[in-house]
């Protein structure tokens, strides 16, 4: 990291806090009053966005986990997110169970399936895990929609605004500040998990396998950890999320949802967390940016009907871009914008990083 | 300044070369090849003898490496920074330190995979001809190159890029993994090689002694840096290449601590 | 029987886009996730060529294959050859931000709307009887055919010319491949070629033979399974793994549901990849490889 000259650590605890400086101190203060005063002045629109933006939070700092810091490449996503949908709406409609036992229950299906989706990471890497994981996601959807199709429910499923002893969470603002406290709750498990040692036997088995294992990385153990954390908090986002809409349909979950999530972490930035934030606000906001700037320059009304495939190919094209362009994502465009005020009115960045 | 009065064929200037825009891998090699002549390149682990040879013979996009400084200059044309095939159609072939050969492909295939496309006739008299250096290949024609041993694959690996036509042979660590009996047969047949087809060579070589056997010049590099420069007699009869090199001086006898504090260091460092 | 005829016509089908994929894999280690959009493309550029130029099939035919082989260089060209050298994982992703970026384009330029070329092109594809109670279509029977041909053609190509022989060479070793003077773009950009025209003719046959929609592409997901089980890198694979995920879809589709048809090559795919990750004919070194 750079910081302008004149800050050094003095103790190991200095070296463990995670707000370093009394500048930064001054930023995430402002940061946190503006988050908190946020859904008092915005549109009921902008709220849903926000709102939107904290739950893919969740996933998409868990796919960052596994891998952008333990390397196992997923396209499994959409899979995890399906599962806790699932468990919630059929614990549901089943039971009529409330939320404080559809949340650990699709926590605990997560982490089952996480070991499931694992399994195929002790043997295989690379194309070939990307591949056993694409399978397991259309297995697991289709045991959805089989699901929908028996029941009858072929539509999707309506699920009831979930209820902590007598409060309904059905107000926007309620909303907004529980997947705040939820994404923020996420951010700092993962920061801290990436600071542990599991995080670096994640980047070491990341870089290089076979030395991880030689330096006495429990490479079988930390890789299935690795999966078993990214789902269980990707299937609670997924189940969060099936509160949040109220419905539940195989449609929602297929593999766009999956590329969506892997687009959130390399336009953010692979092996960052700060990546992960920066991906999810742009991958979220996208499809409204090209819908408000459709409307602001007054397209013709026969081209909003291919505003969905603008959308949809607009996506891809930034994706490419990105990918070639700017491999290291937003993060590197972030790190240079904020390097150059720092090191202003020099150019060069100082050696080492 | 011509050695053997023979005519330039390969300079390299000053030339440095960047990884990854930051390591910088040689600082200012400058050496000098002329035509028919045998020119070995020494230096131990990581002093950048090999970088200088993938200079020399081109980087792909995956090495993520360039030369910033200085030029090669090949019979008078710049050639830094070209693709790895375009500076082999110029008439530069190397045979690699690793990945030699195409190993699931036979050895026949390995053969007719090198590009010049010259007609199937042709190509097949030069192969015939080629590996009458090289008998034991002709006799494993129809294996799989991944089954060879050590020194067959290096003697398919030289053959290969001679296929190419080369004006310069670039070889990097020919000594690499292979039984003193058989370096010395591979050097004396690259030796005979140049004086019956006419290609000039240049050795890259930690095994001082077996190179500057059939060098007729050499060079030291050692840091990045060419530290020391001379005919192959000047070399092997230098007391500081004895003692660090050819591992056969005496420690009573050195010049001066001076001399030799450079080379202590860097033996001290890669070991 | 028809449940034989109908295997064998939709494992043709399979073969052959399941022969681009392994193609490109094999000459680039590059995992194609955009298969099915080629696939989807050349059925739209023989629909456009039907509409437009020709009302003859077989010049529509040879001129859409012209446009497939053509965008399989632009991809090549303007994406594909920034990601040489980049890890697994980064050309993926660009093969499947390219999908997205394809799918919306033909959105955009063809809706997604329901067409029939074959209407344009002013032929029908009748139904034949082969022995007492199967049927096969006029398509059907071209699928085959050509997936025969193509596969003979294929096989040859790179069994007895120069071309196939440096292909392979560049796909196992691309740094000795170049320094021996092999161009490594013009190869990679071949394999691209030869993919898109391989995927797009399926593509167009298909079209012919049902409809044309965007859906289509979900049938080159398909093919993951039929060339993992195959072997990713054995063209010759993808034959036998065909006929296993055909011959798994036939039996969903029977015995179990139509939506497990859906899933059930991907089981075959698990299955695979638990007892036998490099496949039927694969090697086993290419998992070390990706």
């Amino acid at each position: 990291m750079a910081f302008a000259s004149g800050y050094f650590k003095t103790s190991y605890k200095a070296d463990l806090s995670l707000v370093e400086t009394r500048t930064r101190w001054l930023f995430l203060a402002i940061l946190i009053i503006g988050l908190i005063c946020f859904p008092f002045i915005a549109s009921p629109f902008l709220l849903d966005l926000a709102s939107q933006v904290c739950l893919s939070l969740i996933g998409a700092v868990a796919l960052m986990l596994l891998t952008g810091y333990a390397g196992q490449i997923s396209l499994g996503h959409a899979g995890f997110i399906a599962a806790g949908a699932y468990v919630t709406a059929i614990l549901f409609k089943e039971f009529n169970a409330p939320i404080w036992v559809t949340l650990p229950a699709s926590g605990l299906v997560g982490a089952i399936l996480g070991i499931i989706f694992g399994l195929p990471s002790l043997r295989l890497k690379g194309v070939y895990l990307a591949l056993s994981t694409l399978a397991m996601h259309f297995i697991v959807v289709y045991m959805g929609a089989e699901y929908e199709s028996r029941r009858g429910f072929a539509t999707g499923i309506v699920i009831k605004p979930p209820s902590i002893g007598p409060f309904i969470i059905r107000d926007p603002l309620v909303w907004y500040f529980l997947a705040l406290i939820a994404a923020v709750a996420a951010l700092l498990f993962s920061i801290n998990l990436v600071r542990s040692r599991s995080g670096r036997a994640w980047v070491a088995i990341r870089d290089r396998e076979v030395v991880a294992e030689a330096i006495g990385v429990k490479v079988p153990l930390y890789k299935l950890s690795a999966f078993v954390t990214g789902a269980v908090m990707t299937s609670i986002s997924g189940c969060l999320f099936a509160y949040y809409r109220g419905f539940v349909s195989v449609e929602a979950y297929s593999l766009f949802l999956t590329i969506q999530y892997v687009a959130m972490i390399i336009i953010g930035g692979l092996g960052t967390i700060l990546g992960a934030v920066l991906g999810t606000i742009f991958v979220v906001l996208l499809p409204y940016t090209i819908d408000a700037v459709g409307r602001a320059l007054q397209v013709p009304a026969r081209l909003t009907t291919y505003m969905f495939a603008i959308q949809y190919a607009s996506f891809g094209l930034i994706m490419i871009i990105f990918l070639v362009v700017e491999p290291g994502g937003l993060v590197a465009v972030w790190n240079r914008i904020r390097n150059y005020f720092i090191l202003w009115p020099f150019k060069r960045r100082p050696m080492g990083r | 300044m011509t050695r053997n009065g023979g005519e330039g064929l390969l300079n390299v200037e000053n030339m440095g070369v960047v990884y990854n825009n930051v390591s910088a891998a040689t600082h200012g090699v400058s050496l000098k090849v002329y035509k028919n002549e045998i020119v070995a390149l020494l230096g131990t682990n990581g002093a950048g003898k090999s970088s200088a040879l993938k200079a020399i013979s081109g980087f792909l996009g995956i090495d993520n490496a360039r030369v910033v400084e200085g030029f090669i200059e090949f019979k008078g044309e710049r050639i830094q920074n070209q693709p790895p095939h375009a500076i082999t159609l110029k008439g530069i072939a190397l045979v690699p330190e690793w990945g030699k050969v195409f190993e699931n492909l036979t050895v026949e295939e390995n053969l007719e995979v090198c590009v010049p496309a010259a007609k199937r006739q042709v190509k097949k008299q030069d192969i015939a001809q080629l590996l009458e250096y090289f008998p034991p290949l002709q006799k494993a024609k129809k294996r799989l190159a991944g089954y060879l041993s050590g020194g067959e694959r290096q003697m398919l690996s030289i053959s290969t890029a001679l296929l190419c036509k080369p004006d310069l042979l670039l070889v990097d660590e020919l000594s690499l993994g292979l039984a003193p009996v058989i370096v010395d047969e591979l050097m004396g047949l690259l030796k005979i090689i140049r004086d019956e087809q006419g290609v000039t060579i240049l050795l890259v070589e930690q095994n001082a002694l077996a190179a500057l056997g059939i060098a007729d010049y050499g060079y030291v590099i050692e840091n990045g840096r060419i530290v020391f420069a001379g005919t192959a007699g000047t070399l092997l009869s230098h007391k500081d290449i004895q003692e660090f090199y050819l591992g056969q001086a005496d420690r009573e006898s050195r010049t001066s601590y001076r001399d030799v504090k450079q080379y202590r260091r860097t033996r001290r460092w890669y070991g | 029987m028809q449940i034989i005829v109908n295997t064998v016509v939709l494992a043709s089908l399979y073969s052959l886009i399941g022969c681009g994929f392994v193609l490109i894999y094999r000459a680039s280690r590059v995992v194609n996730l955009a298969q099915g959009e080629l696939m989807a493309m050349g059925g739209y550029f023989l629909f456009t060529v039907a509409m437009g130029l020709f009302k003859e099939p077989i010049p529509s035919f040879l001129v859409a294959s012209v446009f497939s082989v053509g965008l399989g260089f632009i991809i090549y060209f303007f994406l594909m050859r920034f990601m040489a050298g980049e890890s697994v994982f980064a050309a993926i992703l660009s093969t499947i931000a390219l999908g997205i970026l394809l799918r919306g384009l033909i959105t955009l330029i063809w809706t997604s709307q329901l067409w029939h070329p074959l209407e344009k092109m002013g032929i029908t594809n009748a139904s034949h009887t082969l022995v007492k109670d199967a049927v096969i279509s006029t398509f059907g029977i071209v699928t085959v055919l050509s997936a025969f041909f193509i596969y003979l053609a294929l096989f040859l190509c790179l069994k007895f010319t120069r071309w196939g022989l440096r292909m392979q060479a560049v796909g196992e070793n691309p740094l000795l491949a170049s320094r021996r003077g092999i161009k490594l773009h013009n190869y990679y950009a071949l394999s691209w070629g030869v993919a898109a025209f391989t995927g797009g003719f399926a593509g167009m046959i298909q079209s012919c033979d049902a409809i044309l929609e965007p859906g289509m592409v979900a049938i080159g997901l398909k093919t993951f399974p039929v060339v993992l089980v195959g072997g990713l890198d054995s063209l010759a694979g993808v034959i036998p793994g065909a006929f296993v995920v055909a011959i798994a879809e036939v039996i969903a589709i029977n015995y179990i549901s139509p939506q497990a048809s859906e899933a059930a090559p991907f089981v075959v795919l698990l299955i695979m990849l638990l007892i036998r990750p490099w496949g039927l004919f694969g090697t086993k070194e290419e998992l070390e490889r990706v």
